[in-house]
Parts: structure tokens; C-alpha cells; sequence
């Protein structure tokens, strides 16, 4: 079999749309209108300097004179506020934009560095096994005896706690970030150290082992990659959980700070506003966590289903 | 036994015991103690350069542990192997391993799981002449695996597919391409073909008669399969429970069977040739290797078992061309053998 | 009267791709109290066609063509629960790997009396009865003690010795056996072989043994069918075909076997493997692998023949010789 050499992007984009993976996403409505809702919001929080009308941050550019105005379709509109604004006369839609690029930023890193946390311990725990796994996996039933966001609140306060007060606002964001980050990493341990269990002992593992190859690069470069399948669908669901974890802390006004509002935060502060008749200011900033969540999730849900040949 | 100036492999009464107890709470809530499963008990044989000595037995025999044990995938609880003069068990420094390490292979029952499926085939046969350092340039790995994958029947083009375009038979031979890269001397062989359809057994088994001619390879042959084990083999070891009951040439050991349970073997084995013949089938099982019978392992199966051969545990001797570990064959007690079904 | 008869059986698994055929015009039968041997390699389509006889062939894989008579009834095309009733009344099956076709939840006492009481009216009491004759008819020692036990309590032959009992308690006229002694040890093989046959003969139960060794089919069957890429391609008694098989891909697979009784240096080899289900060659399906293959068989698609009766082979090659002859 000589085959012409053809060009590799031609190849790539060919395997692409061979794959079963490609077959079962164009196959369902649901998970392609979830990737564009998620694509969307994704574009949208990257791009907020360029498309949002306000810069919400820019004082300057705020004046309480245009304070609770309504969406653009109610009496007493302002075409300026498509989706009205707050009550210090922020634009809803552009603090909306601007604060889910905080709320995207903050899930994609702490879901990094679980991420990362649990994929080397769990690698460690089910290569090295003995002690060092019951370690490890015993510290993780203990944190997953407790619930996630309880975890994420207690480390939260500690090292906020273990700052001095002058730098609390300014790394605010990266606390945030180690704490849902370090309340997370169990899920992804667990997974690894199940696949690694599997996989050290099959032929090929051995077959490294007889002509000594280091256990570390036996980690990385046999063991890793077949752990990646999993890792992936688990990073996904997880994301839609890290980001409802940061703007439930931001809601309880241990997150972000005010001054940089998350959705979370902007829920929090339409939240004085709801009952005095100007729902918009945070069913709006609700609504986009809810939607930017739900397609998250909806992916994440596909994904493991794709990825999983029993189910299919 | 064999003359040892001629052996390139000798293992002195090698045993490995794994624990199979409870969690110790477990234990002391059910109140019960320590249990140790003996995979090999004190087996000892040599390996003479340039043949092909089988290891044969059931399930559970312990067979496929020696394998690990002589490769050092696993570490032995006692007695040691000794490679072309070396006891590899005094070696500790990495650096002194390496070169043994190198002539040194093995070839594995499952060619699905043999083979990492994220690796193209040419990372995978150059896995061992990467770890050992013997390619100096790209161009030079990439001529020598080439000529492995020709080595083994396949086209050097193959090497830029992943292992899930192969079929079993082609990613054993990807397997051997791994195995033989190095350039090793001798070739552990666990159950090979076990895992392969009749007329693929065949090619891999005439591939690996080339390659040992042609590299002058020995081979450590596990098989459960007594014909297969009959045409590779010069000699052949027969296990039972984690001991050695019999070592003897191959056409002895098929032609003159001492052991009662060889007899056994040979007596089940289904032949081509023993169309519609009705014949006895051998009652029992093999007991629990946790809690074996005392003296003989063999005794409860045995049509020849003597009051000693429930106490006393027999030693291997010399009988003849054969060693044998049997009381009955050391009274005499056994009548010649003859298959109950002789072919044709 | 034939037993069971299948009449050019195609069984088909549409994939997103293509549709894949499994079995390709398959005919066989088997008669009362026969031991039909169905040998192949893997990938033949055996294990399919065992499949579609019992009625369980997993959607979206279909029976595309051609009928299944048991005892004169055609059987294929019978709904679900009809089709159910004779899996167990009249056809028992024993597959592979004993441990999947026991639940490890039940003793075996409890899911053999309850097969029991599904398939006839006995009383309970009477059925405990009947379970502990089959477990010693299938050669358990002291069934008594071990009727309460679970499957995980038994060693692989002993559960693959209650398998069969289940196989059996309704006295089916048929079994389907399934690569039935492939997960066991050789010393117990021959165990569960030799049961086999005795069930065949005390019972008048025919068998359709499905499996890749030779062996097996040597000392256990009748007639046996050789299977390719989803075809028939010889069937004959058992002594003709292991003696002098007529289709090249027998003789090549008989040749390609270890025996006991020879010495030679090499094996004869068959090059190449069995063609996957989605690039099986036109023509002869065996043709690129065939040392006596001609244009002809490139082309053509040799039917299943009967050369010397019941001995049948699907190779152009025996059509010159009764053409000729």
C-alpha cells in the first residue's frame, strides 16, 4: 500500500470528518446549538473592549443620571442600554460581557490547575500504588466527603485571611482561582488513578518496564495519553461547575471584588434591585450564567456519552 | 543437570509468593490469618544457548510468573536467575542493568494490549533502540526500524500507522519487530500465539523460527497448548502448581511421558487426529494454589499415588534423559506409557 | 427429517458507512441427535449464525434473507415472546464464558429451579428435585451440597457444567454451543467434550458446536461446516474432512495446525488473514489467499456443491471436476 503522499491538512480535515466523534456531533441539534451558544459567549467575553457599547470599569464614562433605565423594548428605554442599566447607570449588557469574561477566565484556570493536580496525583497514586495511593486517595475522600463549595469557601477565607488586608482586592481573582482549583482536583484523581490502573498493566506498559524506562516517562508517555479521553469529558462538566462555584462565592460577596464584577457579582448587585421593580439588572446577568452553563454542560454530557464506546 | 558451560539462562530454585490476604481489618474482625498464594515453589532449569525451552502447564501453574521473574518484571521471593553468568538479583545500579537488559526480551500473549494505540507503529518499534541509545540520527532509526518491520513480514510503510489498522496477527509481528530491535539473545515468548486463529499461529510460529535462525535467538516458550509447544520446543518443562514435575527433551517427553500428570496432558490434549474416538477424560481439577494438597501437589489427581506421595514432597531427579519429580517413577510403580488414543 | 434447517441465511449489520455482510448465504441442517461441528477462524460469521438460530441477533445487525425451519416451523420471522419461548423450551445455548450467562446474584440452585418452573408446570418442590438430577446428570459432584452455592463458588468447568444444566432442563431438542470449552484448561476441555457427547447420545439432543478448534471438532462432531468471510465453503463428515479436505482453505487450515504426530521443521502456512467484513474480495472470497486461484475465481462466486454426498464444497475448482467427470 503506497498511497500518494497527500497534503496533511487535507488528511487531518478528511479524519476529522470521518471520525465517529465528528458523525455523532453534526447528528445532534442540541450539541451543535450548545457549541455555538458556548462559542458565542466565549467570543463575546474575549472580544468585550471591542463590541461592548460601555467600558463599565471607566468611571468616568458612568453618570448616575443614567441610572435604572430599563431594557431597550420598556417605556422610559434609552437606545444606549439595549438591556437597561444599574443603578449607578452602568450598561447591563456591557457588564454582562465584561463579567463573564471574569467568570470564563477564572473557570478555565481553576479547571487548569485541578486539572493538573489531579491528573499527577492520580498518575502517581495508580503507578506507584502501596502507600503512597492510600495517601492520596484517602485525603480525597475526605474532601469529597464535604461538599465542593464548602471546600472552595473554607480555602477561600483561609488564604484571604493569611493576606494582608492591602493586597485582598488585588489577588482576590487568583485566591478565587486556588480555591475552586484545589476543591476540584478529586474528580479528575480518581478517574486517572482508575485508568492508570488498567493500563500499567497491560503489555505495552511492561514492554517499557523490561527495557527500563523510567517510571516517569512511562507516566507521561504511555500512560498519560490513553487518560486523556476521560480527563477531557471530566474538565468539561467540571468548567460549567467551576464558574457556578465562582459566582456562587461572588454572590456571597467572597469572590471577586465589586469593583470588578464577575456575573456573580452582578447578580448579587441586581439582587437589592429585584424587588423594587428593576428585575433586569440581575435576571439578565442570570440568565447568561444559566444559559453559558447549560451549553457547558450540554457539551460536557456529549462528550462523555461520545467518548464512551459502551453507551453508543 | 544440563551441562552449565552451554547454558545461557539458569534458574536456581526461584519461587515467588504474593499476598493474598484481607485488609488487615478485615482479618482481625473475621479472625483470619495471613494467606500467601505460592505462584512458583522452587523451580529450577537451565536454558541452553540456542534452543527453545517450554514451559507447559494449566492455568494457575505458575508458568507465566517464572516468565516475569527471568525477565525481571517481577522480583522473586527466592532462589535467582543467572544470565549468561550473571545473578541478575546482585545487579542494583541501573547503569549495570542496562546492558543485560538489552539482550534480554519478551513477546506477550495479547496483541491488543501489547501495543500503546496512541503510538505510531515506528515509536513503538523503536521504543527499546531509543531507550538504549543505539540510533544516533533520525535517518538512522528510521532505516533501522524499516528494516525490523522487514524483518518481521510487514512493508516499511507501515510504520507511520497506528496499531488499531493492524490485525492480531500483523501487530503480533509489530510486537516480535519491538522485541528483536535491540538485537537481544534471548526472547521470553509468554503464550505467543494463544491469542491468534489457527492459520495466523502458523505464520507466526514459522516467522519465529526464521528469526531465531536467523539472529540465532533462544527462546523461554510459555505455552498451555501441547502441540504447539511440541513443534517449537527441544525441550520442554511441565508445570503444576507452581512446581517443576518433569524436564525433558521434546520427542521424550511426547514419545515417553514419566510424570503422571505429562501422562495426563498428553492423554486430554484434543487431536486432529482422534476423530470420533471415544476416550476416558481425566476427573478433577486443579485445587487451590492458597491451601495445596500436602506432599505431592499432584496426589489427589493421581491413579498411581502412594502413601508417601501424601506426605513427602518428591525431589526432581534423573531418570533416564528426563528429570522427574515423582515418587511412583522413583519406585517403579508406573507401567510404560501408551496414548489411550495412539493417532491414526 | 432435518431438525433445523437453514436455508441461505444472510445476516447483515448496517454501519454509517456500509452495510456489513456477517453471513452470506448460508445453508445447513442438522438432524435429530447430531453433532454438527461450525468451524472457522475469527471474524468467519460462526458465532453469528449461531446468533440468528437462537433469535439473538443485536439490532441494528438483521436478518436480511433466507429462513430458519426448526422441527418444520420456520422460526426467523416468529415474534419476540415466541421467539423466547423456544430459546428456552426448545433450543438451549451454552456460550463461551460461563460467568456472563449466570447471575452472580442468585445461587445456582435458585436460577436453575426458576428456569425450571418457567418452562413447565411443575410444582417448586418438584423442580428442586429435577435441578439436583441435572447437576448430577452434568457430573457435579455432591450436587446436594453444592445446589445452594454461587456461580463464583465454582471453579471455570464447574460453572461451565451448571451452564449447561441450565442449557438443558427444559430437554431441548437442540443446543447451541458456542466456543463451550475455549475459556477452560485442556484436562478440563475433555471433561466437558466428553459430557457433551453423552448428553447427545442418552438425550437424543442434536448439537451445533461452534468453535475454532479442530480438535474439538475432531473428537466431538459428526459433520462438520467450515466457514469463511461470512460463506460456508466445505461441509462433510467429520473423518473426510480432517483426512482429505476438499476446499483449499480446509486444506490449508488443516495443514496449518501443530499436531502431535509430526516432526517437520515448519508448518504449512495459509499467507495473509481473513478478509474484514467490509473488504471481502468479489468473486471467491478466499481467491487472494488461494495458492490454485484462477481469473475465474476472481470474477465468480463459487456455489456450495455436493461432490460426494453429504460432503459439499464451494470452490470453481471442483465444478470442472464434475463437470468433466
Amino acid at each position: 500500500m503506497t498511497a500518494p503522499m497527500t497534503d496533511p491538512p487535507r488528511k487531518a480535515r478528511r479524519r476529522l470528518l470521518d471520525s465517529d466523534l465528528w458523525f455523532s456531533f453534526s447528528r445532534s441539534p442540541t450539541v451543535v446549538a450548545a457549541t455555538a451558544v458556548a462559542a458565542i459567549m466565549l467570543l463575546g467575553a474575549l472580544l468585550a473592549p471591542l463590541i461592548a457599547p460601555q467600558d463599565p470599569f471607566d468611571l468616568s464614562s458612568l453618570s448616575i443620571l443614567d441610572a435604572h433605565v430599563p431594557p431597550a423594548w420598556m417605556i422610559g428605554h434609552d437606545h444606549s442600554f439595549l438591556l437597561g442599566s444599574d443603578d449607578q447607570g452602568r450598561d447591563v449588557l456591557s457588564a454582562i460581557l465584561y463579567g463573564s469574561r471574569i467568570s470564563i477566565g477564572v473557570g478555565f484556570a481553576s479547571v487548569a490547575l485541578a486539572l493538573v493536580l489531579g491528573v499527577s496525583l492520580g498518575l502517581l497514586a495508580g503507578y506507584a500504588g502501596g502507600r503512597l495511593d492510600a495517601w492520596i486517595m484517602r485525603t480525597a475522600e475526605i474532601q469529597l466527603s464535604f461538599p465542593t463549595i464548602l471546600i472552595a469557601l473554607l480555602l477561600n477565607g483561609v488564604l484571604r485571611s493569611a493576606l494582608p488586608a492591602h493586597m485582598q482586592d488585588q489577588l482576590a481573582v487568583p485566591v478565587l482561582i486556588l480555591a475552586i482549583g484545589i476543591s476540584g482536583w478529586v474528580q479528575y484523581a480518581r478517574t486517572v488513578r482508575g485508568t492508570t490502573l488498567v493500563e500499567k498493566n497491560k503489555e505495552y506498559v511492561q514492554a517499557a518496564r523490561l527495557i527500563g524506562i523510567h517510571p516517569v516517562m512511562i507516566m507521561l508517555k504511555h500512560i498519560l495519553p490513553n487518560t486523556m479521553g476521560p480527563v477531557l469529558v471530566i474538565a468539561t462538566i467540571h468548567l460549567a461547575v467551576a464558574i457556578i462555584t465562582e459566582a456562587t462565592l461572588s454572590f456571597l460577596g467572597v469572590g471577586v471584588p465589586p469593583t470588578e464584577p464577575s456575573l456573580g457579582t452582578l447578580i448579587r448587585i441586581g439582587n437589592d434591585f429585584l424587588f423594587s421593580g428593576e428585575w433586569w439588572i440581575t435576571i439578565f446577568p442570570g440568565a447568561a450564567l444559566a444559559i453559558l452553563v447549560l451549553a457547558v454542560n450540554l457539551l460536557g454530557d456529549w462528550l462523555r456519552d461520545a467518548l464512551n464506546p459502551k453507551l453508543r | 543437570m544440563a551441562d552449565t558451560t552451554e547454558a545461557l539462562v539458569e534458574i536456581r530454585d526461584l519461587a515467588k509468593t504474593f499476598d493474598v490476604s484481607k485488609p488487615w481489618l478485615a482479618r482481625l474482625l473475621e479472625g483470619i490469618p495471613v494467606q500467601a498464594l505460592k505462584a512458583v515453589d522452587g523451580v529450577a532449569f537451565s536454558i541452553r544457548r540456542g534452543e527453545t525451552f517450554s514451559l507447559v502447564g494449566e492455568s494457575g501453574c505458575g508458568k507465566s510468573s517464572v516468565a516475569r521473574m527471568v525477565v525481571g518484571l517481577d522480583r522473586p521471593t527466592r532462589g535467582s536467575v543467572v544470565f549468561d553468568g550473571t545473578n541478575l538479583a546482585a545487579l542494583r545500579r541501573r547503569a549495570d542493568i542496562a546492558p543485560l537488559r538489552r539482550r534480554m526480551q519478551m513477546i506477550f500473549q495479547d496483541p491488543y494490549a501489547s501495543l500503546n494505540p496512541r503510538w505510531r507503529v515506528t515509536d513503538v518499534v523503536a521504543e527499546p533502540l531509543d531507550a538504549f541509545g543505539l540510533v544516533g540520527s533520525r535517518s538512522e532509526r528510521t532505516e533501522k526500524v524499516a528494516d525490523m518491520l522487514q524483518q518481521v513480514g510487514l512493508s516499511p510503510d507501515d510504520g507511520r500507522k497506528y496499531p488499531h489498522e493492524f490485525s492480531g496477527g500483523q501487530r503480533q509481528r509489530i510486537s516480535i519487530a519491538r522485541a528483536l530491535a535491540a538485537n537481544p539473545d534471548f526472547v521470553v515468548c509468554d503464550e505467543p500465539t494463544s491469542a491468534l486463529d489457527v492459520s495466523v499461529q502458523a505464520q507466526i510460529l514459522n516467522l519465529m523460527k526464521d528469526l531465531q535462525q536467523r539472529f540465532g535467538l533462544t527462546y523461554l516458550f510459555i505455552s498451555h497448548d501441547l502441540s504447539v509447544v511440541n513443534h517449537v520446543s527441544s525441550r520442554i518443562g511441565v508445570m503444576y502448581l507452581g512446581r517443576l514435575c518433569e524436564v525433558a527433551a521434546a520427542s521424550d517427553l511426547f514419545r515417553h511421558p514419566q510424570h503422571p500428570y505429562s501422562r495426563l496432558l498428553l492423554d486430554t490434549i484434543p487431536d486432529v487426529a482422534m476423530a470420533g474416538r471415544a476416550r476416558a477424560p481425566v476427573p478433577g481439577e486443579v485445587p487451590d494454589p492458597i491451601d495445596p494438597p500436602p506432599g505431592c501437589a499432584f496426589h489427589p489427581r493421581c491413579p498411581f499415588a502412594g502413601e508417601r506421595c501424601l506426605q513427602e514432597r518428591p525431589e526432581p531427579a534423573q531418570y533416564g534423559h528426563s528429570t522427574v519429580a515423582c515418587h511412583a517413577v522413583e519406585e517403579r510403580r508406573i507401567p510404560p506409557f501408551s496414548r489411550s488414543n495412539p493417532g491414526r | 427429517m432435518a431438525l433445523l434447517k437453514v436455508d441461505r441465511l444472510r445476516v447483515e449489520f448496517p454501519t454509517r458507512h456500509r452495510t456489513l455482510v456477517a453471513v452470506d448465504d448460508v445453508s445447513l441442517s442438522i438432524d435429530a441427535g447430531e453433532v454438527l461441528g461450525v468451524v472457522g477462524e475469527s471474524g468467519a460469521g460462526k458465532s453469528v449464525t449461531g446468533a440468528a438460530i437462537i433469535g439473538l441477533i443485536e439490532p441494528p445487525g438483521r436478518i436480511a434473507g433466507g429462513e430458519i425451519c426448526f422441527a418444520g416451523r420456520r422460526i426467523d420471522c416468529l415474534p419476540d415472546d415466541a421467539k423466547r419461548r423456544i430459546r428456552g423450551r426448545e433450543i438451549g445455548s451454552v456460550f463461551q464464558d460461563p460467568l456472563t450467562s449466570l447471575n452472580p446474584l442468585f445461587t445456582v440452585g435458585q436460577q436453575l429451579v426458576e428456569t425450571i418452573l418457567t418452562h413447565s408446570d411443575r410444582s417448586a418442590a418438584d423442580a428442586r428435585r429435577h435441578a439436583l438430577r441435572l447437576l448430577g446428570d452434568v457430573g457435579i459432584p455432591a450436587p446436594a451440597q453444592r445446589i445452594d452455592a454461587y456461580p463464583h463458588e465454582f471453579s471455570g468447568g464447574m460453572r461451565q457444567r451448571v451452564v449447561i444444566a441450565l442449557a438443558i432442563c427444559a430437554t431441548p431438542r437442540l443446543i447451541i454451543a458456542d466456543e463451550p470449552t475455549t475459556a477452560l484448561d485442556v484436562s478440563i476441555q475433555s471433561q466437558i467434550i466428553a459430557l457433551l457427547k453423552r448428553l447427545c447420545r442418552e438425550h437424543g439432543t442434536a448439537i451445533m458446536l461452534i468453535t475454532h478448534d479442530m480438535g474439538v471438532i475432531a473428537e466431538t462432531a459428526d459433520r462438520v461446516a467450515v466457514m469463511y468471510a461470512g460463506r460456508i465453503v466445505e461441509v462433510g463428515r467429520v473423518r473426510q474432512i480432517l483426512r482429505s479436505p476438499n476446499h483449499p482453505y480446509t486444506r490449508g487450515l488443516m495443514e496449518s495446525i501443530p499436531r502431535l504426530d509430526s516432526d517437520s521443521a515448519r508448518l504449512a502456512q495459509i499467507d495473509g488473514t481473513m478478509p474484514r467484513l467490509h473488504e471481502i474480495p468479489v468473486g471467491c472470497a478466499f481467491h487472494p489467499r488461494c495458492p490454485d486461484a484462477s481469473d475465474r475465481c476472481r470474477e465468480n462466486r463459487p456455489a456450495l456443491r455436493m461432490v460426494d454426498d453429504p460432503a459439499a464444497v464451494a470452490c470453481l475448482l471442483f465444478d470442472d471436476g464434475r463437470a468433466d467427470g
